[in-house]
């Protein structure tokens, strides 16, 4: 693969790519390192890749004994999903294999904008002033729980729009 | 989040299943709880297409907010320059309202021009943050390091490609369902051969291939292999993701074959069926089955997207009033907001379709902005659009008239009942502003042509009611809680005065009236209830101050009903 259009394709699947291995790490910082080392690796194996569709496993495949390694060395093992499902799971990343970032992040600025007041206010407190938690729940001045329901309710309804929104792409 | 998680829950408790994972990705979750979450999405597949999906969605949320905040810096763009990639500059959209918000959804990267580099690289890159790897990438001289080959890769393909599980669909939603023999529980994993009967009601299918399916009952159906299904009776929406192209439908009399879309299929009676396209191409042909063979019978007819028609056997019918997103459930999301706009430009309330008028005058749908013309009297329903229940020139001269086909009358002001412009539906007004600088869409400043906003602009004196129960129909399992818009008078003349009344009326009885309303005021909020057994909603402006209806342009800006789950 031509070292411009390996660059082009990570960068358009930057987003892509820190969900997956943040769907692992759930951690900001690690992911960001392990982004920027995959990336690395990819760039210096250029010459052994040989197309999009083999780059976006690959990336996937590196990226994953990353995270596992990292867990493994960290106190956070406890938390990961169990090996057996983490296999199953690559079936439904696959099928955002032929979906650039770019739309996931159109997508995402129209589903947003279809949102409830509240919840566009819920999404810009994680987000924009990433609170979390107990901190969120404060700052909403509602209990935890009530939070985590409207946070699993808002990610869900995200979740469904943006899977309608890529469809709508291929108009 | 304190779930059950003693008690074994069906397959497929969206709810909770949605709350583990949600809590998942929040980092505090109990060891008991990661035991559940493993255990469910193991046996749910629709809960693992969930579980990339949040995981998406928070990420890019998360790059939203990050761009917000990256500043480009000069060795980023140099490195970009060395490479020859070409990257554009993302302009900012700026947002009025909510600049939190703002700062979340407005600013991400812009797709790279298509075609070769050119090596021009901006000075400034808007909000586009470039990942720290590009700086530290060795650039000239790359190393021929192998570290996945490509047979290993190629068995890692095929791993990825194999299925997880021997079922080719779940039923992952319903709405009001009731079923014949042997009904399914959510979340259950259905095999090829299996045969349902939906009495009445919707269900929403997953297939392994990853389309989604929704029947509307009553409809008997049968799924096939992987990515196909017979349609006995009843009617379906399918929503085909690039991964599944290739999904086939077939009734008793046709063969709908998916090649990237969006389409609904209606089994209208056993010789007749009715195929719609709504995003995308099919190629639909006739059939004939005879101890369960399938046979083609006609040439196979490609059809795109709007276009719809009639399969028999014998024939495809192509159908000149072409397909409707009114006719169809397609989701059973729970959406959050329907949009007016999209409803009276065809659209179901979600996809956000602009450029329709009606011509209050007669009823009839156009796409162009037509100027003065007669008021003809009564009310005039609109054909093509279910949603839409009618219109009309509002005139309280002789006393109340009609304002729905149920007959319920309100008494106007007594108006000129002259008219101008058709009732209009944006996105942009088809009007070009260098000649008809007055006609304007803004209020307050505020452009609601704009993309991220939409309008109902009409001129005095005009009014169009929609069927609230068509609305409801297209959203199963959902009720309207109100009917929000920002109005007002947007005639914009410096100097001049114009002024209107306008009306929100729900079943002949007014909610909302704001009476000489300015062009120099600002506008109305309207947050107007609506109630389970509302049935029509009529938005209406009329003249106001007894200077005639030159000017009494008005905006129902991001005119929106508000929904919320039964």
């Amino acid at each position: 693969m031509e070292q411009d259009e390996l660059v082009r394709l990570l960068v358009r699947e930057h987003v892509k790519l820190s969900a997956y291995i943040w769907s692992f790490v759930r951690h900001d910082q690690v992911t960001e390192d392990i982004l920027q080392e995959v990336s690395m690796q990819a760039v210096r194996s250029q010459a052994t890749i040989t197309g999009e569709a083999h780059l976006l496993a690959w990336l996937r495949r590196v990226a994953r004994n990353q995270c596992l390694n990292s867990l493994r060395a960290s106190s956070r093992r406890t938390a990961a999903l169990d090996d057996d499902l983490l296999e199953v799971l690559e079936v439904d990343w696959q099928k955002y294999d032929r979906t650039s970032s770019y739309d996931v992040m159109d997508a995402l600025k129209t589903c947003v904008e279809k949102l409830s007041p509240g919840n566009r206010r819920l999404i810009s407190l994680r987000f924009g002033e990433d609170l979390r938690g107990q901190a969120l729940a404060a700052r909403l001045g509602r209990k935890l729980n009530a939070v985590h329901v409207a946070l699993s309710r808002v990610y869900r309804a995200l979740g469904d729009c943006i899977r309608r929104q890529l469809v709508e792409e291929q108009r | 989040m304190k779930p059950d998680l003693k008690a074994t829950p069906p397959e497929g408790d969206d709810e909770l299943l949605d709350e583990l994972i949600a809590g998942y990705f929040e980092a505090d979750l109990s060891e008991q709880q990661m035991t559940a979450l493993n255990g469910r999405l193991r046996t749910n597949a629709l809960g693992r297409q969930r579980f990339v999906a949040v995981a998406m969605t928070v990420q890019a949320c998360a790059a939203a907010e990050r761009m917000t905040r990256e500043k480009v810096i000069e060795d980023e763009l140099a490195t970009l320059s060395v490479m020859g990639l070409k990257v554009e500059t993302a302009q900012p959209r700026q947002f009025e309202t909510d600049p939190s918000l703002a700062a979340l959804i407005s600013l991400q990267p812009r797709r790279p021009a298509a075609g070769p580099a050119s090596g021009k690289i901006p000075r400034k890159l808007g909000a586009l943050r470039l990942p720290e790897w590009i700086r530290r990438a060795p650039l000239r001289s790359l190393a021929a390091a192998v570290l996945v080959a490509v047979s290993a890769a190629a068995l890692l393909w095929r791993q990825f490609r194999a299925p997880a599980h021997s079922s080719v669909a779940t039923l992952t939603r319903a709405v009001d369902a009731t079923w014949g023999a042997q009904p399914p529980e959510i979340g259950a994993h259905l095999p090829a051969q299996t045969t349902l009967s939906l009495a009445s009601g919707y269900a929403e299918l997953t297939f392994a291939t990853g389309a989604t399916v929704v029947v509307e009952g009553p409809a008997e159906f049968t799924l096939g292999s992987a990515g196909t299904m017979s349609l006995l009776s009843g009617k379906l929406s399918a929503m085909v993701p690039p991964p599944a192209h290739g999904f086939t439908v077939t009734t008793p009399t046709a063969s709908v074959t998916d090649l990237g879309t969006e389409f609904g299929v209606a089994v209208e009676t056993d010789d007749r069926t009715r195929v719609e396209v709504f995003v995308g191409t099919v190629y639909a042909l006739g059939v004939s089955n005879s101890n369960g063979d399938t046979r083609p019978t006609t040439p196979a007819q490609i059809l795109s997207a709007g276009q719809a028609a009639v399969v028999s056997s014998t024939a495809v019918t192509l159908d000149a009033a072409g397909s409707s997103r009114q006719r169809f459930v397609r989701s059973l999301a729970e959406d959050a907001t329907v949009d007016l706009a999209d409803l009276l430009s065809g659209g179901d309330g979600v996809t956000e379709r602009r450029g329709t008028g009606v011509d209050q005058t007669t009823g009839s749908l156009t796409s162009r902005f037509a100027g003065p013309r007669p008021a003809k009297p009564g009310y005039h329903r609109v054909s093509g659009r279910p949603v839409i229940d009618g219109c009309f020139v509002p005139d309280g001269r002789k006393g109340p008239m009609a304002i729905d086909s149920n007959d319920d009358r309100f008494r106007f002001p007594a108006t000129s009942g002259l008219t101008d412009y058709d009732i209009w539906a944006g996105g942009a007004l088809p009007i070009l502003p260098t000649t008809r600088a007055h006609i304007s869409p803004r209020l307050a400043k505020l452009d609601y042509s704009q993309p991220g906003h939409d309008l109902i602009f009409m001129h005095a004196n005009a009014g169009v009611t929609f069927d609230l129960n068509a609305i409801r129909r297209l959203h199963p399992g959902m009720q309207i809680a109100s009917f929000r818009f920002t109005g007002g008078d947007s005639f914009d003349v410096k100097g001049l005065r114009s002024q209107v009344d306008l009306f929100v009326i729900v079943n002949g009885v007014s909610r909302l009236e704001q009476r000489r309303l300015m062009n120099t005021e600002g506008p109305v909020v309207g947050d107007v209830p609506i109630y389970a057994t509302d049935r029509f909603l009529t938005l209406a402006v009329t003249e106001a101050g007894g200077d005639g209806i030159n000017g009494d342009w008005v905006v129902f800006g991001d005119p929106k009903l508000e929904m919320t789950v039964h």
